[in-house]
């Protein structure tokens, strides 16, 4: 047999089992993602848990995430700077630093366990050497312009929210959230650009880059190891050297894989595997006092110690394995936004569906949002249609003398006419209640946040788009000034609503008075009613263009240009 | 060359390669999709079967990096290069100082004492709930779909 091939003197299972330090990366992976439903569904979760940050890498929107990823939480923190500070992920930060330290990325971080799994690939490679330690600060230059200024500049100064680590660089959203939710919402290939384009060519490279190098994003990308690793000095659980027996060899710097100088430092992620390696039994894995992984060698291995952890051990994992299952069992079946918040219109075919909000209006009237069910019987729709254009009519025509020459004018007078011409040519639609592309949209009335009413039954033989939007969204706030500027160039023809999200801690008529839109606003209330109408994604923003009928002919989630909100009209308008 | 080297030369050919297939089949969907769009601007740049048609040429390649990863693993073959002492590093030295030991537990209690009371403020100043918001209406750009 070839000498080179490894010595068959140890079983393959020997060799190849999983260390322990494996199947607890393992278990904070599933626990991270307990949500595991998510992935047939491909729908995130949004339970009250997704408020905690998880330690590791984990993007939450993954669909199996159950908490929130410390480092998205750490840029829109600073994003939303000039609204409130970020007090809880700071303070999150500190404990986790404090307490674990790198111990995080070593351990329980899913991103490294990847990591490390495509380096178990066998092919030659790349060992550290001076070139690496210094590729190692690369990410703390990272932080400085991905995770601090472009989240602080565009969020404080532009006041839209750019997490630019999360949008141009990191792997985890590109794989945990995008890979995990295009292939159950195939729809979702439509928003698909540059931007993915750019994010899967890093993705691929960096995972090229792991298979060759030990941990490459974790050494030389990532800016929550570069957080933690301020703190490792001070973590309480790690890797920890009895000065008194230390001769400073070096063996565990020379055999570890990362770029460390001490044991201890910032790049070390406290993985134990140096403790095996000294010869002095200088090093053991700690928990303050209590010793986790004794020194290699047996006569500076505690009894009492190694006594205690063999007690306490199998309770330990009795208590990790049951909080996984209470995990597991809470997140898929039980948690209460799993339950549907309202009775949501599923495509049918009823042409003559009422929507009963009854139950919701406690909540909208604390919310200034009135929703109430408006009927669909083509009678009186048509009535009431004739006679509200009239008044749309007189109303889009006085706007436009105020505001522009007399050219426009006449241009929004003919449109106008056009649209009285072709409402009283509107048929009702009699496609099936639904919010795919060729149902017809469950009526709805809600009262806006400017106090006007809109009613979807009354504007028939009008335009509509629905935008599903969120302050703070990028994209939202990036597109919603071409939904303002085609409402008045349309205006008369064009009926809009701009949803906002049920979920806000900011002031939503503060910030639109701020950025001078005029379209007719409305938050959405505690049940969703609106999002569930027209199946609002759990990823924003999202648009619904209804034609004069009312019918559905566009509804996608993504940002949407003025060139193709343009085509929309036209398309709609035919 | 030995058969270790090759197989392994072997590995790396091949993940590298898929790799580079990875790559030039996303820029040509990709660059083909910006033509559709230059051309209608309602367009999708990715397209199931514009993704379906690259797969053909990703997949070989793949299965057979996957297969050689096999081959490997069963034979026990891999770079133990990696598992000698590394040279030409600098090593820092482990110095015993009780004072410093005495810092950082006062230290430790400090940042402990502190991230307490800013998670409690910012459980009550909203910063909470804008982790749990962010969390769970997600943006599009914000993950790579934008």
């Amino acid at each position: 047999m070839d000498n080179n091939i490894s010595s068959t003197r140890i079983s393959w299972w020997e060799a190849h089992k999983p260390t322990k330090r494996r199947i607890i990366q393992l278990y904070s992976a599933l626990l991270y993602n307990a949500h595991l439903r998510g992935f047939a569904e491909g729908k995130i979760f949004t339970g009250k848990s997704k408020a905690i940050c998880v330690p590791g890498f984990n993007c939450y929107s993954c669909p199996g995430a159950i908490g929130a990823c410390p480092l998205g939480s750490i840029q829109n923190a600073l994003g939303s700077l000039n609204k409130h500070i970020g007090f809880y992920v700071l303070g999150v930060i500190l404990l986790y630093g404090m307490l674990l330290g790198r111990t995080i990325c070593g351990w329980i971080c899913p991103l490294g366990m990847i990591q490390e799994l495509l380096h178990k690939i066998p092919t030659p490679k790349l060992k550290k050497s001076r070139f690496t330690r210094t590729l190692s600060y690369l990410k703390y230059i990272i932080i400085v312009i991905f995770v601090v200024a472009i989240p602080v500049y565009y969020g404080i100064f532009q006041g839209i929210p750019v997490p630019g680590f999360c949008k141009y660089i990191c792997p985890a959203g590109t794989f945990e959230g995008a890979m995990g939710m295009i292939p159950k919402n195939l729809s979702f290939l439509s928003m698909l650009g540059p931007i993915f384009t750019q994010k899967f060519i890093i993705m691929v490279i960096i995972g090229l880059a792991c298979i060759f190098c030990y941990r490459s994003f974790c050494r030389f990308l990532c800016p929550l190891g570069a957080i933690y690793g301020m703190f490792n000095k001070l973590a309480v659980i790690g890797v920890k050297i009895d000065t008194d027996r230390c001769n400073n060899c070096g063996v565990c710097v020379r055999f570890c894989k990362m770029d460390v100088k001490t044991v201890g430092d910032h790049e070390c992620i406290h993985c134990a595997q140096c403790v095996a390696r000294c010869h002095q039994g200088a090093l053991s894995m700690k928990a303050g006092k209590f010793t986790l992984i004794q020194p290699s060698k047996e006569e500076f291995v505690n009894a009492e110690e190694v006594k205690k952890f063999k007690k306490i051990g199998p309770v330990f994992c009795f208590i990790a394995a049951l909080a996984l299952v209470v995990a597991l069992v809470w997140t898929n079946f039980l948690d209460p936004s799993l339950k549907p918040k309202s009775a949501a219109p599923a495509p049918s075919s009823n042409t003559e569906a009422t929507v009963s909000n009854e139950a919701n209006d406690e909540s909208d009237e604390d919310k200034g949002t009135e929703l109430s069910n408006s009927d669909q019987e083509a009678d009186n729709n048509e009535n009431t249609e004739t006679a509200k254009k009239d008044d749309d009519t007189d109303t889009a025509s006085d706007s436009t003398d105020a505001e522009v020459d007399n050219s426009d004018v006449s241009d929004a007078n003919a449109e106008a006419d056009i649209s009285e011409d072709t409402a009283t040519e509107i048929e009702e639609s009699t496609a099936p209640i639904g919010y795919e592309v060729g149902n017809k949209l469950q009526d709805f009335e809600v009262t806006c946040l400017d106090g006007s009413s809109f009613n979807l039954a009354e504007t028939r033989g009008k335009v509509v788009f629905i935008n599903l939007w969120a302050t703070y969204c990028g994209p939202c706030v990036k597109e919603l000034p071409h939904f303002n500027e085609l409402y008045h160039e349309h205006e008369g023809d064009i009926a809009m609503l701009a949803v906002h999200a049920n979920l806000t801690t900011e002031d939503v008529n503060a910030y639109i008075a701020e950025k001078g839109w005029d379209i007719p606003f409305v938050i959405d209330d505690e049940n969703e009613t609106i999002f569930e109408i027209v199946n609002g994604s759990l990823a924003l923003p999202q648009t619904i263009v209804l034609n004069r009928k009312g019918e559905v002919i566009y509804n996608q989630v993504g940002s949407i240009t003025s060139e193709v909100l343009e085509v929309l009209y036209k398309q709609a308008a035919e | 060359m030995n058969k270790k080297t090759v197989l392994l030369t072997i590995q790396a050919v091949l993940c590298a390669l898929t790799a580079a297939v990875l790559i030039g089949s996303d820029l040509s969907i990709y660059l083909t999709g910006l033509r559709a769009r230059a051309e209608n601007p309602m367009a999708n740049i990715y397209t199931v079967e514009a993704i379906t048609s690259k797969a053909v040429f990703v997949l070989p390649v793949f299965l057979a990096a996957i297969a050689v990863t096999i081959i490997n693993a069963v034979l026990g073959i891999r770079d133990d290069s990696q598992d000698k002492i590394v040279t030409g590093i600098d090593i820092g030295k482990n110095v015993a100082d009780e004072r410093t030991k005495e810092s950082v537990s006062r230290v430790r209690l400090v940042v402990l004492v502190l991230a307490i009371v800013f998670i409690v403020i910012g459980i009550f100043n909203g910063s909470m709930g804008d982790v749990f918001i962010k969390a769970s209406k997600i943006c599009t750009e914000c993950i790579g779909l934008g």
